[in-house]
């Protein structure tokens, strides 16, 4: 038999006409995407992925312990049974609510040596397989192991049994992260059926004193902003503006707030930057030849910076704009050109 | 003042337009690249949740079909590098969870994925995009990040290859 290329055309179609319908529903996509955002939105920073390349020395010593008094924090993971955690950074224990779905968030220094007690409560009726680890947070659960955390800090040979473990992970913090970088301790867990995925704890780096001069405060989240997209065509951006107000008013933006969690902390100061031109999003830095005219693009970019750390919280790319004026969110900066019309 | 905000399209509409009017489409195209239903259907989703819990507003949903079509293959190539020794040993397993076919349909599709198994992944990923996705050399290119001559010379190793497999098929 020959493999001419129309033959091997038309066995490839009736090849793929026999797999299976879907077996997955926009239902459960939907709730897994809305799940991991949460997760991210106090963490995500453009160009964190290096993060997880980190120098990295660790020593996992797992302990199994009593049930303490201490805040416990409930995970939601994708399926499956759930974990609860304590974390300790340095001596500082950290806990939010567990309703609200928000990480305890720690800020680190380059080079900062960290000591995180992690105590990890295994549910009655399982036998759980864990992995903890450093990531960017974007996990993907496998019984086989985590992929895309690196480094695993602690890991079990043989399963936890139900009740309380607690860890002792050390770490050291790369010591050429810039402020804004942001990293997730995270965790991974699976049982006889499945595999699921959390985060535990999110770190960030702060901006330093200086920037927190206006002038330095719009080069940030100007730098930002230009390194969170690609321009199509080129050309610079047609403006790009930049207003300090709360989380809780940029919530109240129809669509920009999506993703974030309307019941964490309304008051929070943020940055909301947009910006003009035609832009696509970049994973590596270069745009395939075709990726503008194929690939997603917008006319507008839509970013949302926490303003202490200056973490992406979201960040968005669309073709039309708000009827909201900037200047009725708070005190507006100019961070490029002069708008046009 | 008043055009400075950005309405973002709303992303789970976009989801939903792409599981229901592509997902099955994604799917077949997962099928040939990993050749395993189940496999087929992990690929597909994560690719999908991979593309929405990025910071991403796709505009157009034929655009987003193909933006998950990169991340698919991209994931696919990656996996296969990690995962280079289960997919030493993968040609060894039959495909589970498909429907009985005809015997000589089974024994036509059999070939097939077996000579597509031979191929590297990022040959396998050229042939499906050229073959399958009938998308010319320069945009087969595009979507992998490679240059042409690059997709040219993985499409001429992968027909050597696939011309060699489905012979030995045949003839027993």
């Amino acid at each position: 038999m020959s493999a001419d290329e129309l033959e091997l055309r038309s066995r490839l179609t009736q090849t793929a006409a026999l797999a299976g319908p879907p077996r997955f529903t926009t239902d459960d996509l939907a709730g897994r995407v809305r799940r991991i955002r949460r997760r991210r939105r106090r963490a995500r920073t453009i160009g964190a992925t290096s993060v997880a390349a980190a120098v990295a020395c660790a020593i996992a010593i797992p302990l199994t312990v009593g049930s303490s008094g201490q805040h416990v924090m409930s995970m939601a993971p994708a399926v499956g049974p759930r974990l609860s955690y304590t974390v300790t950074v340095n001596g500082q224990a950290r806990a939010t609510p567990a309703r609200t779905g928000a990480l305890p968030l720690f800020t680190v220094t380059p080079a900062e040596r960290l000591t995180m007690a992690v105590k990890v409560t295994v549910p009655r009726g399982r036998a759980m397989t864990v992995w903890l680890g450093i990531t960017n947070g974007m996990l993907a659960p496998r019984r086989s192991g985590p992929v895309g955390m690196k480094p695993i800090l602690a890991s079990t040979r043989t399963p936890l049994r139900p009740g309380a473990h607690r860890f002792v992970l050390h770490w050291r913090v790369p010591a050429g992260l810039k402020p804004g970088a942001s990293f997730q301790l995270s965790v991974e867990w699976a049982w006889s059926e499945g595999a699921a995925e959390g985060n535990v704890a999110e770190f960030a780096v702060p901006a330093p004193a200086a920037a927190a001069s206006p002038a330095a405060v719009a080069h940030r989240l100007r730098e930002l902003a230009l390194r969170a997209v690609t321009s199509c065509d080129g050309a610079r951006p047609a403006w790009i503006h930049a207003v300090r107000t709360t989380f809780g008013k940029v919530m109240a933006i129809p669509d920009v707030a999506e993703g974030i969690n309307a019941a964490d902390r309304p008051a929070d100061p943020v940055y909301l930057v947009l910006m003009k031109g035609l832009f696509v999003f970049h994973q590596s830095g270069r745009v395939p030849p075709g990726f503008c005219e194929h690939g997603p693009s917008g006319h507008y970019f839509s970013a949302v910076f926490d303003a202490a750390t200056f973490v992406t919280l979201e960040a968005g790319l669309g073709n039309h704009p708000l009827p909201v004026a900037l200047r009725t969110l708070g005190s507006a900066l100019n961070l490029g050109r002069s708008a046009r019309g | 003042m008043s055009s400075l905000v950005v309405r973002v399209e709303t992303w789970e509409q976009t989801l939903a337009g792409l599981v229901v009017g592509g997902g099955a489409a994604l799917k077949r195209h997962a099928f040939l690249l990993c050749g395993d239903d189940a496999q087929a259907d992990d690929l597909v989703q994560e690719a999908l949740v991979r593309a929405f819990t990025r910071p991403l507003r796709v505009p157009r949903p034929g655009a987003a079909e193909a933006y998950v079509r990169v991340i698919m293959v991209n994931l696919f190539i990656d996996g296969a590098r990690r995962q280079s020794r289960w997919y030493r040993v993968a040609p060894l397993l039959r495909p589970a969870g498909i429907a009985p076919d005809p015997a000589d349909q089974v024994s036509d599709r059999d070939a097939i994925l077996s000579a597509l198994r031979s191929l590297s992944p990022r040959q396998r990923a050229c042939v499906v995009l050229r073959y399958y996705e009938d998308l010319p050399v320069a945009k087969v290119a595009a979507e992998l990040g490679v240059g042409e001559g690059t997709v040219k010379r993985h499409l001429s190793e992968a027909m050597s290859r696939l011309a060699g497999q489905l012979s030995r098929a045949e003839n027993g």
